[in-house]
């Protein structure tokens, strides 16, 4: 796990100082090397890459980067986890290549050497790399399939650059510190900035499952790995059902498997939720004395240490328990604000269990993300589809009345307001789905930014991009087409983006088994109907998993890992909201009709308001003081 | 699946003529209608016209079936104009209501019952706001939000005389539509190859008003004719244009024995106009009632050198010494000069003409005329726009993945 970065510029003055500030910047990403490499491409100009390092696997300086082939001169800066490396090491060196290093980051190198471009294909973990092949002159920069881990480029008239973190990218001082608007418009609307766009003008955010081809000044980006197309066909037949969870639960067990190797202490983020809850178990069969780590809370009211306690004393791990106070977290809580590498309305949750983690002596945490949006845990599974439904068999003009109605009757209900908007106005988005993740409506942006500034946001990226998913979506059944739609809006735009920022912040490698790219292809292709059956929750996950597990688990409620905002918000934390939405400052006094930011905050005080929506301009105020420029 | 409405930028265009006859008012009403048509490529816009002279009779059958544009004629009626925008104020909801003229202006109280959401925008053209309103239009002006002048000379009288605070005013000039600029290239072009017959011609183009017959200054050029003609006995004149003047005006001509060597072929249509501009030698009009002066830019894109006065807009659209001649009001001799300067001097008639078609490319095409009410319809209304923009890349969204 690393940051990395690059910078080429057609008319090279000997600068070293952006990239060893973008490294600078990265140190927390990776905290235990760091190197840098320069290269001067034939088409002129000069290329520097460079990483810090976190060293997990193969500790020894063999693993320093940036990697060079000595065969064909290939360098490489690489973040992330290569999970089946062995497996295309034992391959690499049946085919006659020799090894320097015990880690994954040389498989790439020599996969490469072997298979080309097409070694991405053959991946499987999370990973953001950048690859400098001298024979065919060519950048490749890579994202992984699902978007785990991030990396951000621009590439104004002369130069391209790219980072791990949007903030690496700033301090390089190559890059102007503007608000880029269209970025602000897909953070009000969804709570986080939605890929590619991102705060900063000119900066974006490469989709995951893409590489850009960098050659020459010139480049392309081409997309490597999308959501399966389909849902497969429904069959009655008890065998092709049970041949195909035996499938998934194949896929499930090897991805947890792979996930446990590492040269530094690891655990399992156990929160007593079914999610962690099957990693941890899929894990404990492979692992004699695994470690599983609760965050718990010194307050009753949010404590979920006791669940966790049931499962590990279940399964048999080396259980602990970190306890923090309220008054820890809210001391904390500047810190974790000013960790975030764009202002998202979630993440705080992460940070702080990232960083008890991280002090209990753990460098490697599996998770359990990720098991909401495929085995259909949110409660927008159910809701969703009622609402396809009702587009497609309640006219236009009963909806739209319907719709008026409640905006009158529901006005103070972010919820009913969301409600009559979807119904007033079909148009309002192409999916009902993205009416159910909306923080600020479309109407409610048009009012909260400046209206010249309305002007700039660009809709051609973003409808693209809807379109896109559209396409995606459209030969899946209503349950997979929630699922698809979850794993490309909120989990890579919110948890994701939050879980990297928020874990590197505090040197800890976060793994997602359940993200898996196979474990998700075998879940798209499983019809809905099966992950909703019956009473129990995510019945697929439980039957995948292939254990069993006591019925208090299996049935408790859904159970997020919040903190109490509305009531810190109204308590602790009012003062330093309130002053700090006082004033807009000078980034975001251009930008934002601040009228309207007070006005969210006396509705909030009024009960007539989601404790989000202040948080958010908590959060984005923070960020634009630190990071832009008026 | 039942088909929903897209959200529009909804607008409403409210102006006394735009089909039935030919003058600079009606010119500029249509060529708004075609920017905002063209603005409606990019943006779901649904714009309800409403005229009160037309009657459907008068809408080219191109138009009506257009979509986005619906058309409401009038018939020369206000009551029927009234009842007709009134219907449709009260189910369209628009975001903005631009009257096209002052005179149409009492008609604002019922967009401001009916749709007091709406925006409401005035586009004054030139004389009829000069001078004091009657009290009752006057005060129909403090219920308007923003005005549109084509000139500063116009938006300055906006300010000094109705008392209009400068910042609600935006100047936007006039253009030429496409039409005109390519023609007039290519007559000009027809005209430089020898269709010309006889002396040197002097062109002007106007609407012949009894009202303002003193304004326009053609008694002027009848005046200034003689010294031109002791230099050039063959120089004939030639004034486009009809109204309630042209009687007046032919007797003049008879009275001066001019009828030689002057013609008034009356008010004629566009193809007709670039023959007439092609085969003249110089634009003469020294109107001091223009607005804006469309016939300036005409003559311009015909490359035609333009001798005017300097007075209202003529020196905003005129460059003096580049792409014609401004002389003071009312000096006859300076206009005479003038004009035998400009004919006894080819390379600078040519020079003043091609500096002209220059600044009628580089200012006064009919794109930057679109680009400009595009920008002040977006300041008007960014909100509406937003989301309207918004619901496009949507429904194209959802229309791409339909297609797939």
């Amino acid at each position: 796990m690393c940051g990395i970065c690059g910078w080429w510029e057609e008319r090279d003055a000997g600068r070293h100082e952006p990239l060893a500030a973008m490294l600078r910047q990265m140190i927390p990403r990776g905290p235990d090397d760091e190197g840098s490499a320069e290269f001067h491409p034939h088409s002129g100009g000069s290329l520097r890459i460079g990483a810090r390092r976190l060293a997990i696997q193969d500790l020894s300086p063999a693993g320093h980067q940036p990697m060079v082939d000595p065969v064909t001169g290939s360098a490489l800066v690489f973040n992330g986890e290569i999970f089946n490396f062995e497996e295309l090491r034992t391959e690499l060196v049946a085919r006659g290549h020799r090894f320097r290093s015990a880690g994954d980051t040389e498989v790439i190198l020599v996969g490469y050497r072997e298979w080309g471009e097409k070694v991405i294909e053959r991946l499987r973990g999370m990973f953001a790399f950048a690859l400098w092949d001298p024979a065919r002159q060519t950048l490749l920069v890579v994202r992984d399939r699902l978007g785990v881990k991030p990396l951000y480029y621009a590439a104004p008239p002369g130069r391209f650059v790219f980072a791990s973190e949007l903030r690496a990218l700033l301090s390089s001082g190559l890059i102007a510190r503007e608000l880029d608007v269209t970025g602000l418009d897909t953070f009000l609307k969804f709570g986080a900035v939605q890929e590619p766009s991102t705060m900063v003008r000119g900066v974006r955010l490469l989709p995951a499952g893409c590489l850009v081809r960098w050659k020459s000044g010139a480049f392309d980006i081409k997309r490597f790995w999308e959501l399966p197309a389909a849902t497969l066909p429904l069959n009655g037949d008890a065998r092709v059902r049970s041949g195909r969870v035996e499938e998934l639960r194949a896929e499930l067990d090897a991805a947890v498997r792979m996930r446990l190797v590492s040269d530094v202490p690891l655990g399992v983020f156990l929160s007593g939720g079914l999610d962690s809850t099957v990693v941890a178990a899929i894990a404990a069969r492979h692992c004699t004395r695994l470690k599983t780590f609760t965050v718990t809370f010194a307050e009753e009211q949010f404590a979920e240490g006791v669940k966790a306690r049931q499962v590990a004393r279940l399964i048999g791990t080396e259980h602990h328990e970190i306890t923090v106070s309220q008054s820890d977290l809210i001391a904390n809580l500047p810190t974790a604000v000013a960790a975030m590498d764009q202002p998202t309305v979630d993440g705080i949750n992460t940070y702080m269990v990232s960083r008890v983690t991280k002090q209990a002596g753990v460098t490697v945490a599996l998770s359990g993300l990720g098991g909401d949006e495929q085995f259909a845990g949110y409660r927008s599974f159910r809701l969703v589809p009622r609402m396809e439904w009702t587009e497609r068999a309640v006219p236009g003009w009963i909806r739209r009345a319907a719709g008026s109605s409640m905006s009158q009757f529901l006005g103070g209900s972010s919820r009913g307001q969301k409600m009559a908007l979807w119904l007033r106005s079909r148009d309002a988005f192409p999916h009902p789905f993205y009416v159910s993740r909306l923080i600020f409506s479309p109407d409610q942006i048009a009012r909260l930014l400046r209206p010249e500034r309305l002007l700039e946001v660009e809709f051609q990226v973003f409808g693209e991009e809807f379109a896109r998913q559209q396409r995606l979506i459209a030969r899946h059944d209503p349950v997979n087409r929630v699922s698809c739609l979850e794993l490309l809006v909120y989990l890579r735009n919110t948890l994701l983006r939050d879980t990297d920022s928020m874990s590197m912040a505090n040197s800890l490698e976060v793994r997602v088994p359940l993200l898996d790219h196979r474990v998700t292809e075998k879940a798209l292709e499983i019809p809905g109907r099966w992950k909703l059956q019956g009473r129990q929750r995510k019945p697929l996950l439980v039957v995948a998993a292939g254990r069993e597990l006591p019925p208090k688990i299996l049935h408790q409620p859904k159970r997020g890992f919040e903190f109490p905002w509305d009531q810190w918000l109204r308590g602790e934390l009012r003062s330093s909201v309130q002053s700090a939405l006082a004033e807009p400052g000078p980034v975001l006094e251009s930008a934002i009709n601040w009228e309207g930011v007070r006005d969210i905050w006396s509705g909030f005080l009024a009960g007539r308001c989601h404790w989000s929506r202040v948080w958010m301009f908590y959060v984005l105020q923070h960020w634009a003081a630190q990071n832009l420029a008026a | 699946m039942s088909r929903d409405r897209q959200r529009r930028l909804r607008v409403l265009l409210v102006g006394t003529e735009f089909f039935r006859s030919y003058g600079g008012i009606q010119y500029v009403n249509r060529l708004l209608v075609d920017a905002l048509r063209e603005f409606a490529l990019r943006t779901p816009l649904q714009l309800d016209v409403f005229s009160y002279m037309d009657g459907s009779e008068h809408f080219p059958a191109m138009m009506t079936g257009d979509a986005p544009v619906r058309w409401h004629g009038g018939e020369r009626s206000r009551r029927r104009l009234a009842w007709r925008l009134t219907k449709t104020l009260a189910s369209a909801h628009p975001h903005l209501v631009l009257f096209t003229h002052v005179s149409l202006l009492p008609l604002v109280e019922a967009v401001r019952a009916l749709a007091p959401q709406a925006r409401v925008a005035l586009l004054a053209h030139g004389t009829e706001v000069w001078q004091p309103l009657a009290a009752r239009v006057a005060r129909c002006l403090a219920r308007v939000d923003s005005f549109v002048a084509p000139s500063a000379f116009t938006a300055q009288k906006l300010a000094d005389v109705q008392g209009i605070s400068p910042e609600r005013i935006t100047v936007i000039p006039h253009g030429l539509d496409p039409a005109w600029i390519r023609e007039s290239a290519a007559g000009s072009a027809a005209g430089a190859a020898g269709s010309r017959s006889g002396g040197p011609l002097l062109l002007s183009v106007t609407r012949l008003s009894r009202a303002d017959r003193e304004g326009k200054g053609i008694d002027l050029v009848l005046q200034a004719l003689p010294a031109v003609i002791a230099r050039f006995p063959s120089v004939r004149y030639r004034v486009v244009g009809g109204g309630g003047d042209f009687p007046r005006l032919a007797d003049l001509v008879r009275s001066l024995g001019f009828e030689e060597r002057t013609e008034l072929p009356g008010a004629r249509r566009s193809d007709d106009l670039w023959q007439s501009y092609a085969q003249a030698d110089v634009f003469v009009l020294p109107t001091q009632v223009e607005g804006f002066g469309i016939v300036f830019l005409e003559a311009m894109s015909s490359r035609l050198p333009v001798v005017a006065v300097r007075a209202a807009a003529a020196p905003e659209v005129v460059e003096d010494g580049v792409t014609g001649i401004l002389v003071t009001p009312g000096r006859t001799d300076q206009l005479a000069d003038a004009l035998i300067a400009l004919l006894s001097d080819e390379d600078r008639r040519r020079a003043m003409g091609e500096a002209g078609r220059r600044r009628v490319e580089l200012m006064y095409r009919f794109e930057h005329f679109s680009a400009r009410w595009e920008r002040w319809l977006a300041a008007q209304v960014p909100e509406a726009l937003y989301v309207a923009r918004q619901s496009n890349a949507l429904t194209a969204a959802r229309a791409a993945a339909g297609a797939a």
